[in-house]
């Protein structure tokens, strides 16, 4: 999956409480992401298996039940991963990539 | 909150036509989830005064609109494949709208040379140039916009496609009669085959004029049912 700013932002909202569960609306707000943004992110997460979904229970009569989305365990670890791999290439910065320099050049 | 619930209601029709763009087993669980977050957003105090909760309900609304209409890809369980084929659609949509802008403006300034005398035939063939080029690039523009969703199927594509035809042979019957190309029989014939499409055309127009009508009487027995109304 490529790693785009707003998946970068998503993912560090989950992982500041791994095993909370978030609203999309929660999610939107945390990562300042617009709904059009954020649930199509959400179903793709969901296809790969990195994020899992449920339905709360309404606490109120005449209220609607509201989903909810955490990090799968797979989840955590590829968010994790994705996130340090990119302050890796932030720290080591595009003007500084080693490339092997060519035979003839010695 | 007194416009509140007008609000909602604005908010739930924007989310129900979001909805209507998704595969249809997944949207009614979306039309659910995004609904019930139109209150939540309504009350929520820490966004700010009441107008300011309204505007930004009806900007979640309006967004999954927009979610829905370019990243659709991403509700049918993503993958690379399916989204380079939906860039591919994309980027034929916009050389439909391409193609629909450049028709207009085509149709226009034919119109306006024609009945300047600008134009090189006589004044009843300038109109009848634009209109049956300005046909054919319109129904080639449609089938680019709707090629992914309406006409992907071969059976619907017959119609604009016929139209097409028929804008062809206008704009060759006009080009051809003044500047006296061909047999005049072979214009005959291709006039008559114009007419007998565009004839199918006009019925075919009023018998799906008829069903959508139809359809607005009894929502919830065709394909484009509001998901709020349908049954699992």
């Amino acid at each position: 999956m490529r790693m785009t700013a707003p998946l970068e932002r998503v993912f560090r909202v989950f992982l500041d409480d791994p095993a909370a569960q978030r609203y999309g609306y929660d999610l939107m707000k945390a990562a300042g992401l617009a709904s059009g943004t954020l649930y199509p992110l959400l179903a793709r997460l969901q296809a790969r298996g990195l994020v899992a979904s449920a339905w709360e229970t309404p606490q109120h009569d005449g209220e609607r039940p509201r989903r909810y989305y955490r990090l799968t365990g797979e989840g955590i670890e590829v968010a994790r991963l994705e996130l340090a791999q990119l302050s890796a290439r932030r720290r080591r910065g595009p003007g500084r990539r080693v490339r092997p320099a060519p035979a003839d050049a010695r | 909150m007194r416009g509140g619930r007008y609000a909602l209601r604005a908010g739930e029709f924007l989310v129900s036509r979001a909805c209507r763009r998704l595969p249809a087993a997944i949207r009614q669980e979306r039309y659910q989830e995004w609904l019930a977050e139109l209150p939540v957003i309504l009350r929520d105090r820490d966004t700010g005064p009441a107008p300011w909760r309204v505007v930004r309900m009806l900007a979640f609304a309006a967004d999954t609109l927009r979610g829905t209409a370019l990243a659709a890809d991403a509700y049918r369980g993503a993958h690379r494949g399916a989204a380079a084929k939906s860039t591919a659609a994309k980027s034929i949509r916009w050389l439909g709208t391409g193609l629909l802008l450049l028709a207009g403006l085509l149709g226009c300034a034919l119109v306006l040379l024609a009945y300047e005398g600008a134009i090189i035939y006589q004044l009843t063939v300038g109109p009848n140039l634009a209109f049956s080029v300005t046909l054919v690039l319109v129904n080639l523009g449609f089938i680019a916009v709707g090629r992914s969703r309406r006409w992907a199927s071969p059976g619907r594509r017959w119609y604009p496609v016929s139209k097409i035809v028929a804008g062809a042979g206008l704009s060759i019957r006009a080009m051809a009669g003044p500047a006296g190309w061909g047999h005049p029989l072979l214009f005959a014939i291709i006039s008559y085959c114009v007419y007998a499409i565009s004839v199918v055309c006009l019925a075919m127009a009023v018998v799906q004029a008829v069903r959508y009508l139809s359809r607005l009487r009894h929502p919830g027995q065709g394909p484009g049912q509001q998901p709020g109304r349908a049954t699992s």
